[in-house]
């Protein structure tokens, strides 16, 4: 665990010195879609998961407690965050998330599904929740998005193409990295590959 | 008979671009002053009335008093601003150095020659008029013609009403651009370069040129470009055409990517045991695993990607090319001088060189 956070804290400085820059000499032609589907950003995404994959794997044959897909998911989306470069307020969100406050959020999100099911809200009449379409929709967005809960519409609306094409590129790789292990093409549906050794 | 007004409203309005102009339009009214004693007549009042029945509250700054309400000691002040200049008089048929102004005739004119004073800008793109260099400018107008202009000068005043501060061209231009509609671009250009410093926004014909109107289609334009790149990436989104019917698309997209990625991270830490075993059988079983892969059954979105088509030159790298092209990406060399426990750092690029395989064989 100590490297694994060494090595986020290293990514990390160099992310916020290499922020400033980016973010400036950021070129307006390349969007969020080139970027992430690019080959290389899906090399370097998976060089980077397979590291954390190991690691995680080696931080948690040690208390030997099955390293269930949380941890898997979770370090998923870390490496993702860290190839945002820190550009995004969601890789950022995710990055700043991981470091320890995962207890007050997930309090935070139990608490907040209780008040939505609560008994006042099926006796009023839902008439006037459905008036305002567009915001609900953008608030349950920027549920969604992580990291993006006060943020206005539009940038919601580019936060949230960037967050699309980075998830899109973390199935690929992952995709892949599990047809690799496995040696057989994994459905998403779930059946199980056929094996070929 | 020849209704001429001669106008120098108080209220100058400008900034230092105008400076020149003003002291042209001072030096001009002087010696109108002089000349023009003796005569002085009004505005009648059908142009009155019908310039300001159309004129925008803004506008009246531009189109003095004297032109609304026909007052003569207007023309005594010696502050000059010439939006609306009217001279005329067969008295002073050489007019010269008049620089860049703009006159508006009184419908009522006489047949005899009537001296109209015009922007530039306004001369050349208007067909109508002798392109004339600045300035001396003489024209002969029926009158008929200037009711068409008077006409067309109401409808341009209460269409143009964007300038933050109003200025002496944008009567002229409002009237140019009314008059001649082809080159009002050019025109617009023309006047547009002139004021660098100041944002100019043109509203379109037929839509409201409230400053909150603006910003509101500024914002719904941006609002709607980045809906519709959200478009381009969301699959089945092309279809829909409300915004709520595409956030909801857009919302489903997500969470199925979610759902995908949490499916496959359960497979991969099922796999997690295998992930060093793995790595040490990779040499021998790439071909095995190349040749076997079949294409993958993919989402569209990720089906569609041609950038995955690796060149073939990595298939008999050694590991030392490897480490080159993977040390070319500028984020990778991190790793190496940080993560003291890499114990397998030989089958780390061979490793890698099976990795972009799959993608090759199994995304097309």
């Amino acid at each position: 665990m100590a490297s694994s956070i060494s090595e986020l804290n290293f990514e990390e400085s160099n992310r916020k010195k290499r922020r400033k820059t980016g973010e400036e000499a950021r070129d307006p032609n390349t969007g969020p879609e080139t970027r992430w589907r690019s080959d290389r950003e899906q090399r370097i995404y998976s060089t980077k998961l397979f590291e954390a994959l190991r690691q995680v794997r080696r931080n948690s044959s040690q208390a030997f407690k099955v390293s269930g897909g949380r941890e898997v998911r979770a370090a998923a989306d870390r490496v993702l965050a860290v190839s945002a470069k820190g550009r995004t307020r969601w890789s950022r969100a995710i990055l700043t998330s991981r470091l320890g406050l995962r207890l007050g959020c997930n309090k935070h999100k139990k608490a907040k599904v209780g008040k939505v099911t609560g008994s006042s809200r099926l006796k009023r009449p839902a008439k006037k929740r459905h008036l305002p379409a567009v915001q609900r929709k953008a608030k349950v967005l920027s549920r969604l998005v992580p990291g993006c809960r006060k943020v206005s519409f539009p940038n919601l609306l580019e936060e949230a193409s960037d967050y699309i094409a980075a998830l899109e590129m973390q199935v690929r790789a992952m995709t892949a990295l599990t047809e690799l292990l496995t040696g057989a093409p994994v459905d998403r549906l779930g059946s199980s590959p056929g094996s070929l050794l | 008979m020849l209704n001429c007004l001669l106008n120098s409203p108080e209220n100058v309005v400008g900034n230092g671009t105008e400076v020149s102009l003003l002291e042209r339009q001072r030096a001009r009214l002087e010696w109108l002053d002089k000349l023009q004693q003796p005569q002085q007549h009004y505005v009648t009042n059908v142009s009155n009335n019908s310039i300001e029945s159309h004129v925008n509250p803004r506008h009246r700054s531009l189109i003095s008093d004297n032109l609304l309400h026909g007052e003569p000691e207007h023309q005594d002040d010696p502050s000059a601003k010439a939006d609306v200049q009217i001279l005329g008089d067969d008295s002073f048929p050489g007019i010269a150095n008049f620089g860049k102004e703009l006159g508006f005739v009184s419908p009522e004119c006489r047949s005899s020659a009537l001296t109209f004073h015009q922007e530039q800008s306004l001369l050349r793109t208007c067909s109508r008029l002798p392109v004339a260099v600045v300035e001396e400018m003489e024209y002969v107008f029926d009158k008929d013609r200037l009711n068409k202009r008077k006409a067309e000068f109401v409808v341009a005043v209460e269409c143009k009403d964007k300038r933050i501060k109003g200025d002496a061209e944008g009567v002229e231009s409002a009237a140019s651009e009314k008059s001649c509609g082809e080159t009002s671009q050019e025109n617009s250009m023309a006047l547009e370069v002139q004021k660098p410093d100041y944002i100019h926004v043109r509203a379109r014909r037929g839509q409201a040129t409230d400053s909150h109107s603006l910003a509101e289609r500024a914002r719904r334009e941006k609002i709607n470009n980045k809906m519709k790149y959200l478009q381009d990436m969301v699959p089945g989104c092309s279809r829909i055409l409300g915004r709520a019917g595409m956030l909801d698309e857009i919302i489903n997209y997500v969470q199925s990517l979610h759902r995908q990625v949490e499916f496959l991270s359960m497979k991969l830490a099922a796999l997690n045991p295998q992930l060093e075993i793995n790595t040490d059988n990779f040499e021998k079983e790439f071909p095995a695993y190349i040749t076997s892969f079949p294409t993958a059954t993919r989402p569209s979105a990720v089906a569609n990607l041609p950038s995955l088509q690796l060149n073939p030159v990595q298939q008999g790298n050694t590991s030392c090319e490897l480490d080159v092209l993977i040390s070319s990406s500028a984020t990778l060399p991190e790793l190496y001088p940080d993560s003291s426990s890499f114990s397998k750092v030989q089958s780390f690029p061979t490793w890698e060189s099976g990795l972009p395989r799959p993608y090759n064989v199994g995304f097309h």
